[in-house]
């Protein structure tokens, strides 16, 4: 085994002052991919709820000769490194509007807006919960604005971190011998709290009706998985944190300012990666523009409104660089790293809840091409850019048929799922894997 | 036998008598008699066939049709209107009855001994509301806990209250956090008042700033806003914030202004905020600063660690350039210099002479106690005073936390601890602790003590245990039949949103509260409460979906009147705030006047400010607090309908659509929402640019019969309010941003000056509408007419969601026949909210499990 370079050292004696980019051998060990055995895999899953406006979006033929939509353009040097998806959604969420933003990574149903929803796990928790302990933290849920993209098993949003500095603390800042003995203590005394009033629950549930049970339950297997986590976070309490890379961001404070925060975020992505500090990550971002998505198909406005969706495409490629850019064994970090971007609606202005637009980069695909799965859209979106005589109505919501011109978006998620090692044959309303999207 | 006495007792109120063996001779007798006509085999119109009903309700199909029978029916909606020969209402009161009395019954049978409540968890803010009446802290806890999703419309449904691993671990450290605020470690602070003026050394960050120097200036220790403050620099009470970065705690504000040479001898206004870090974190509210009269306002508040105020005067700059200044200047008379704007200019213009509003030095007395060590510390460790923490050090292990104090707790016997510990327990359990319970949680204290920890934080163990248990997180009710200390909980929790006071545990423990002239005593004290407001905020958030007011931000260009400042932004916060205290205020003064329930939708009167009239076009109204104001006779406002919140979050910002508006109605007022749209259910691209209005985009909803169905239902309401734009302004035309008439004489304030507006006027507003039956109304005023009809089924609706809020579970057709007892005891008194209140609280359905 090699022995690893402490980084600081390294940097002092070659005076090179920027961080970037990592050798192999200062990544810890867990890291680097054991002589011939293939990297770890891992899951960055970017929702943005507005969508995006499908005629600077959506290539308008399928396959791997498709032409680069104006959006895409900017992405032009990963062409081969991603795959374009067009024709999927997620089936009976055709009335959930803005509220099924909170089903993007679950497909759960949310047939109209009063529906009482009842969530799902998330995608990145499905992932996570595979990978559980060989990674400090099991996940990492982020978000520029509010609100999270990831959900408990039982459907439970959960709460995401929405500064980066506080990102940085958790990867990097390394405690003191006196913090860790009393961080040990903690984690012992909830232990065994937990383990009190779990007995409590279950003393509870000898009194209460058969009916009155069920809440108690998820109370008690809850306390129950929170004993575990102690138990496995306790393991890590002891072992270092890598040395930090860079210092810490300056946090944005502005949420107007969406690019700049989802930027520091890609920065902390990319170092939660590079440190093997976690596998899993969601992040929600470029929630702000709602009132710029309706545009109304007023030009001024949809042109604004496209200039944000072109910062997201942008800063989305800065992820995919830097991943490219960082080698993992004889490959690079973005061939383990399955990085996907997904909005529950087609584009702002319409509300749809089909068509959703979906990237997929890395992750060890065969990428390079668009996966279209309906061509009626296409038709309508070429249209739409060059309007032929007499046809300039507004579009018709045609819905489309689950099947026919439709894919489940969760046909993508089951594939990265089993690209993730997880065995599953569907994951939540996916009939299977999704159609030409092939293991690299 | 228990069954048959609640059916006794729901029945003998209403006549005429009719028992559940009627059913299905009575209902069966009246649908062949009256329906037939349209619903027989051959017409079966609407799909529904009397042929094919069924008399077993134990079926689920059978029982879904007697529920629409009995749901259209007792909304009068069939038979129609048109019909010749209408069922009189002692014939349809029987049928109802009859069915009504059926359906309990089988819900009865379904239910079992379980009762139609489950087991729920406190929500986020019962939890945090909780905790802070047991410890008496402040910590703020909702934000550490996952959004609590929706059923029904209300977050505190069991349906929507699942419990994650996220949960647990939250609670643990909200549990922590509470704790450690509860609990004190030094001597009494003392309290002081101090005179805070900003010519003040700490404060000159704030008028030393180049650019707050020519929008306020210092006369001796007064302050004189001329012009709205620069948006990162904010009137930020830098001496205050030194205070509570010290002692965090409660403070007495006192606050006086002026307001000076306004032209025309008006009162000017400004805004009270909390703030921290130099940023504003929570709006206090808007008060007026009246003309050549210093006046005063007091408030008494918490403040966390660091946290301060910014004083902000409202609108200075229109005030200012309505009085013929320059917003720019301090003197109209003189020219702008060159380069005064820029932020770095050394040498700005003193603003000197025009409207101002003066502070004068604020005053502030704190950290104020009602008992020292306060009242959550002492029901933790008891009364004893704080000792040294060396002396504790000599016999036990010191944490470090516990040793960066001096004192701490002074440690007490077995027995006193143990005391000390049922008390904590039954406050945070709602009921009194057994002794055996409390031996059991004890135990977690003695085994810390005999591993030689100290006192306080043996003690903790188990406080942090209780919060964490599910006998605090969750609103158990065992038996069918509430014990008194369950319904005093459900009373609490429904009215105040928290856990009982000290006069509802008291009458649980001595086995009052359950009697009902005390339940109906008790309820009245509580509506009768400021605390009562907890209710009003939060019950309105949910039933009229005023949480929704944020969601939304009005388009600058199309209605640039919901902002101050158009460059920016920054909406009118006056009038933000104002629309949801307007509906706030309208229904609290419902209640509290028991008016009839018809005035929720039709009212004479409105709530109003000046910033609120004006938005209304109504006649001035002086100051910014709401007041009760008869409405002109020819007034489109009075009601819910027309309630700018309520025209605002059923609108998207730019655009309404009669289609949501009128689903909000039929779902939140008339309790008949309508069903989801089919899965093929057509829609298009919204296209705001005007070339069409929604009336033409919305025309298929008629010819299209699929959509006709439910549309002649939901559209014609919508319509109606479609002289009402989405910042609820009453509006002649649209307004459209590419396709229009110019209007070159409409100006509208820009934030500096006033300009062209940037809207087109559009097509002219039609708000006619035909309403089922075939009745036309002409506008607003005639359908908040035919709606104040109405005023049984939007009681009965009303009613259907206190009993969904109060239990955490919706209401279903076997409660049909309780609901009906509760609207025959508010009938005479015309549905009176309160009563109506008071009246649900007496019903089985609250008072049972």
């Amino acid at each position: 085994m090699k022995t690893q370079i402490p980084r600081r050292l390294f940097l002092k004696s070659s005076g090179i002052a920027v961080g970037l980019p990592l050798l192999e051998s200062m990544l810890p060990t867990s890291a680097r991919a054991a002589d011939g055995a293939a990297p770890p895999r891992r899951m960055v899953c970017i929702g943005v709820p507005f969508g995006f406006d499908p005629t600077a979006f959506v290539p308008l033929q399928a396959g791997r000769d498709y032409e680069l939509p104006s959006h895409l353009k900017h992405l032009e040097e990963f062409r081969n490194d991603f795959t374009i998806m067009s024709g999927l959604s997620h089936p009976n969420t055709g009335g959930g509007g803005h509220k099924a933003e909170a089903v993007m990574l679950t497909g759960a149903p949310y047939p109209d807006y009063s529906y009482n929803l009842k969530n799902t796990i998330s995608v990145d928790q499905a992932f996570a919960s595979h990978v559980r302990g060989q990674t400090r933290y099991e996940s990492l849920c982020l978000t520029t604005y509010s609100g999270s993209l990831s959900s408990t098993a039982n459907g439970v949003s959960i709460p995401a971190i929405h500064r980066p500095s506080e990102v940085f603390k958790k990867l990097f800042l390394a405690s003191t011998p006196a913090q860790a003995e009393e961080e040990i203590r903690r984690i012992d005394e909830g232990r065994s709290m937990l383990d009190f009033v779990s007995e409590e629950a279950k003393r509870l549930n000898t009194k209460i009706s058969t009916a009155d049970r069920q809440r108690v339950d998820e109370y008690f297997s809850s306390v129950r998985d929170v004993e575990r986590q102690l138990k496995m976070g306790r393991e890590w309490v002891n072992r270092p944190k890598p040395e930090p890379i860079g210092n810490s961001p300056n946090d944005v404070s502005n949420n107007a300012q969406q690019a700049a925060k989802f930027r520091l975020m890609v920065d902390m992505i990319h170092l939660a990666l590079v440190t093997d500090s976690t596998r899993a990550i969601s992040i929600r971002t470029f929630g702000m523009h709602h009132d710029l998505s309706h545009h109304g198909k007023e030009a001024k406005k949809l042109e604004a409104c496209r200039k944000v969706e072109l910062e997201l495409i942008q800063a989305y490629g800065g992820l995919l660089r830097k991943l490219k850019e960082s080698k993992e064994g004889a490959g690079t970090l973005l061939d383990g790293t399955m990085v996907m971007m997904m909005s529950n609606l087609r584009d702002g202005n319409t509300h749809w809840t089909y068509n959703l637009p979906a990237i997929l980069a890395g992750g060890g695909f065969k990428h390079g091409q668009h996966l279209a799965f309906n061509q009626p859209y296409l038709d309508d979106v070429a249209n739409e850019l060059n309007p032929t005589e007499g046809k300039t109505k507004a579009v018709q919501k045609k819905i489309p048929s689950m099947g026919k011109d439709q894919q489940p978006l969760c046909n993508l998620y089951t594939s990265m799922l089993q690209r993730g090692g997880v065995e599953t044959d569907r994951f939540s309303t996916a009939t299977g894997r999704l159609e030409g999207l092939d293991f690299g | 036998m228990k069954t048959s006495l609640l059916i006794f007792a729901t029945l003998w109120l209403i006549a005429p008598r009719v028992t559940a063996a009627d059913f299905p001779k009575a209902a069966s007798a009246f649908v062949e008699k009256h329906c037939a006509e349209c619903h027989d085999d051959l017409t079966h119109e609407g799909d529904f066939r009397i042929a094919l009903l069924g008399a077993d309700l134990a079926d689920e199909a059978t029982h879904k049709r007697w529920a629409r029978v009995l749901a259209r029916v007792q909304n009068g909606e069939m038979p129609p209107a048109t019909q010749k020969d209408r069922p009189t209402s002692a014939e349809s009161a029987v049928a109802l009855q009859a069915l009504r009395l059926a359906f309990q019954e089988q819900a009865i049978a379904d239910r079992g001994d379980g009762g139609r409540v489950r087991t729920r968890r406190l929500n986020r803010l019962e939890h945090e509301n909780t905790v802070r009446d047991l410890l008496g802290v402040h910590t703020p806890l909702q934000d550490l806990l996952p959004e609590d999703d929706l059923a029904d419309g209300f977050s505190n449904n069991t349906g929507a209250l699942s419990i994650s691993p996220v949960h647990i671990q939250q609670y643990m450290a909200a549990a922590d956090r509470a704790l450690h605020d509860a609990t004190v470690r030094r001597t009494r602070p003392e309290t002081k008042t101090h005179r805070f003026s900003y010519n003040h050394e700490d404060e000159k960050p704030f008028h030393g700033h180049a650019h707050n120097q020519l929008q306020c200036n210092l006369r001796g220790e007064d302050l004189h806003f001329f012009l709205p403050t620069h948006i990162e620099v904010p009137a930020y009470l830098r001496q205050f914030e030194k205070l509570t970065r010290q002692t965090p705690g409660r403070y007495k504000i006192k606050i006086t202004t002026e307001a000076r040479d306004t032209t025309n001898g008006g009162d000017l206004a400004y805004s009270v905020w909390v703030a921290a870090g130099g940023k504003r974190r929570e709006l206090i509210g808007y008060f007026d600063a009246e003309f050549n009269k210093p006046t005063s306002i007091e408030l008494t508040r918490y403040f966390q660690s660091k946290e301060t105020i910014i004083i902000a005067p409202y609108r200075m700059s229109k005030v200012r350039a309505d009085a013929g200044y320059s917003v720019y200047l301090p003197d109209k008379k003189e020219k702008i210099p060159k380069g005064w704007h820029h932020i770095n200019n050394p040498n700005p213009p003193i603003a000197s002479v025009g409207p101002a509003i003066v502070v004068k030095p604020v005053e502030i007395t704190g950290p104020l106690f009602a008992s020292w060590p306060p009242q959550g510390h002492r029901l933790l460790y008891g009364d004893a005073e704080l000792v040294p923490v060396a002396e504790v050090a000599k016999t036990s292990r010191v944490t470090e936390t516990i040793r960066r104090n001096q004192l701490t707790v002074q440690p007490t016997d077995d027995v006193a601890a143990k005391a000390q510990l049922s008390a904590y327990m039954s406050r945070a359990f709602r009921r009194p602790a057994s002794a055996e319970e409390v031996d059991r949680y004890y135990g977690l204290v003695r085994t810390r003590l005999d591993q030689g920890e100290c006192f306080e934080v043996a003690m903790n163990a188990a406080h942090r245990a209780v919060l964490c248990s599910p006998h605090f997180l969750f609103l158990i009710e065992d038996k069918p039949l509430l014990n008194d200390f369950e319904l005093a909980s459900r009373l609490s929790y429904f009215l105040w949103r928290t856990s009982p006071d000290a006069t509802l545990r008291d009458l649980a423990a001595k086995g009052e509260l359950s009697k009902p002239d005390v339940l109906r005593r008790e309820t009245k004290r509580l509506l009768s409460s400021p605390r009562f407001e907890a209710f009003i905020d939060d019950f309105l958030d949910h039933w009229l979906n005023l949480r929704e007011i944020e969601a939304t931000t009005p388009d600058r260009d199309l209605f640039p009147e919901y902002f101050v400042s158009y460059h920016d932004g920054r909406q009118d916060g006056l009038l933000h705030k104002s629309i949801v205290s307007e509906t706030r205020a309208f229904v609290r003064d419902l209640v509290a006047r028991d008016l009839g329930i018809e005035q929720l939708v039709n009212s004479p009167h409105a709530f109003l400010n000046q910033r609120l009239a004006e938005h209304y076009e109504l006649p001035q109204v002086k100051g910014t607090k709401l007041r009760r104001v008869a409405l002109p006779a020819e007034s489109v406002r009075g009601g819910l309908l027309t309630q700018a919140s309520i025209l605002k979050v059923t609108a998207n910002g730019a655009n309404t659509s009669p289609v949501v508006r009128g689903v909000w109605i039929l779902e939140r007022i008339l309790g008949t929402p309508a069903p989801p749209p089919p899965p093929n259910a057509g829609s298009i691209e919204p296209d705001t640019r005007g070339a069409t209005t929604i009336r033409e985009q919305l025309a298929q909803h008629k010819t299209n019969k699929s959509c006709a169905v439910c549309h002649h239902k939901i559209d014609p309401p919508g319509f109606a309010l479609e002289s009402f734009d989405p910042v609820g302004r009453y509006r002649e035309f649209y307004r459209t941003t590419e396709t229009g008439e110019k209007l070159n004489d409409a100006r509208t304030w820009y934030g500096s000056g006033y300009g062209h507006v940037k809207y087109l006027k559009g097509a002219d507003v039609d708000s006619s509408a035909v309403l089922p039956d075939d009745i036309a109304v002409a506008g607003i005023r005639a359908y908040k007419g035919i709606l104040a009809e109405k005023q049984e089924q939007i009681a009965r609706n009303f009613v259907g969601k206190l009993v969904t809020y109060a239990t955490g579970v919706h209401t279903e057709t076997g409660d049909a026949l309780a609901i009906e007892a509760i609207l025959k005891r508010a009938e005479s008194k015309k549905f009176g909210l309160k009563t109506l209140i008071i009246e649900t609280v007496q019903s089985e359905l609250f008072t049972h499990k």
